[in-house]
Formats: C-alpha cells, structure tokens, sequence
C-alpha cells in the first residue's frame, strides 16, 4: 500500500475520532455552562458512564470465572477503607492476576 | 489516587497516571505487537507510533492494522471508526463547562485526550478549582498519552518476539473505574 494512503487511513480515523470527542464543545459552544441539564451532566453523566466501562472492562476479562468479581469486591472495600485509589488499584490487579494464573 | 476532590487537596497528575502507566504501557506494547502482525507494512513501529499518537484509541490501533491490510477505503475508514467510536459523543457534556475560555491548541489536546480512562480520572476531579483542574488534566493526559504512544511503538518494534509478562494484567483498567466509581457513588450518596 503507498505511504500516501497509509497517512490517509491515519489522518481520516484520527479526524473522526477527535471530532467524536468534540462533539459536545462543539453543539454547547454557545452555552454558559450553567444551564440545567449541564448541571446534571456533571453530576450523573460520569457514574453512569463509568459505570458502563465498568461492565465493558469485564467483558474483556475472564468474567465467568468468579475470579474478576472477588478481585472487583476487594478493590471496592479498600477504596471505601482506605480513599487511596493506588493502594486499590494495584491490590485489585495483583489479587486477580493471583486468581488466574 | 484520591478519586474525589478533598478541599486544599492538590492534585498531582503524575501520581494519578501511575495506573495508567501500568494499563496502557502493557495494553499498549499488545496492541503494537498485534498492530505490527496485521497490518503487514513496513516500519510498523513508525506507524504504530503514528496511529498511537493521533488517534489515542485502543480500538482503532487493532482495527487500523486489519484497514492497513486489506486496503481498506478511506470511505469505510470514516464510517468504521463513527460506528466503533460513537460513544464518545457523550463524554465531553459533563466537562463543558470547566473546559470553556481557555487556549484554542490546549481546548483541542485535551479534547483529543478524552479516552475512557482519561475521561473517567478527569471527571472525577470536577470540583477542582477551574484553574488547577485545567493545569492537572493537561499534565494527567499529556503522561498517559506518552506511555500509550510508547507502549504502542515498543509493541510493534519488538513484535511477536516477546509475550506480554502478567496474565491478567488488564484488571488494572476495571480497577481505576471500578476504584472511581466507588468513590463517585460514595459522593453522591452523601450530596
């Protein structure tokens, strides 16, 4: 394949993808950022949002064990013990890679 | 990283992307390693690097490396990465309102640095000072997007000759949302 459309393939992917991620600053552009429904974007949009990527991350993973659960249950509690997302981050991880392996 | 906003807490980026450097230096180096076998073209750690650094998308670094070999058109490229993609339409709603007046060039990186875990660490921060939110999700997207464009090029220039060491080290990406979330939820119960 020529260079010029291996950098088309790149440039176009990377258009859209950017515009995608645009999207709202774009059609909001015009707004003050104090109307009601961006007050409750800020509040619910991102829990329902990682939320979701909560659910997709464990499509990746070895979700019929019981393995991902135990580890995602662990990581909750020592968030909720200790507020240090490195200390429950990495526990979490290093629990589940013990699990599977 | 403290997943919610303490008062006078400050917020220090290169702490927050430790997880980061973890998740997306290993996810990375496989995507690169994957980009390189499909995509069949030569200096595939240029373009890999490439791909890495302009699109920042996990799943456009498979899916560019299956464009790369089949030719695909620059027509079904555009619709291919509308459809994989479109969820990013929504991201970006919870963040307009802290994002606005500032620099052109900036309000662009940071809007092309909204992937799902950037996204996720951001947003949790939203009741930062205006000011220090913007310094840190600049710095906190800014060292994320190096480890993934690193991982990327390292990936594919080593290729299949290494195997990623740590089965099962993509739980470190459920545990940063699953870690914000329980802070996040953990807030709105008290609000």
């Amino acid at each position: 394949m020529p260079f010029v459309k291996s950098l088309g393939i790149v440039l176009v992917a990377s258009a859209v993808i950017v515009l995608l991620r645009a999207f709202p600053f774009i059609v909001m552009s015009r707004s003050k950022g104090e109307g009601r429904w961006l007050k409750l974007a800020e509040k619910w949009l991102s829990p329902a949002i990682i939320a979701l990527l909560v659910v997709y991350s464990y499509s990746t993973l070895e979700w019929r064990s019981w393995c991902p659960y135990a580890a995602g249950l662990v990581t909750v509690v020592l968030q909720l013990a200790f507020r240090n997302g490195l200390v429950s981050i990495f526990a979490g991880t290093a629990l589940y890679m013990l699990l599977i392996a | 990283m403290s997943c919610s906003s303490e008062p006078g807490a400050r917020l220090n980026a290169f702490k927050d992307s430790l997880p980061i450097l973890m998740g997306y230096g290993t996810m990375g180096f496989a995507a690169g390693i994957v980009f390189a076998a499909t995509a069949g073209v030569k200096f595939s750690a240029f373009w890999s690097g490439l791909i890495a650094a302009t699109s920042f998308s996990g799943t456009l670094q498979f899916a560019i490396g299956y464009w790369f070999r089949g030719d695909a058109s620059l027509a079904f490229v555009a619709l291919a990465t509308l459809a994989i993609s479109v969820r990013y339409v929504f991201y970006g709603f919870s963040l307009v309102g802290k994002w606005r007046d500032i620099g052109l060039l900036r309000k662009l990186f940071l809007v092309f640095g909204l992937t799902d875990e950037n996204y996720a660490i951001v947003s949790s921060h939203i009741d930062a000072p205006k000011d220090e939110f913007i310094r840190y999700s600049t710095r906190l997207i800014a060292l994320n997007l190096l480890y993934w464009t690193c991982g990327c090029t390292l990936g594919a220039l080593c290729g299949s000759a290494f195997t990623i060491p740590g089965k099962g080290v993509d739980f470190v990406m459920a545990a940063l949302f699953i870690a914000i979330l329980t802070d996040q939820v953990r807030a709105l119960c008290r609000s």
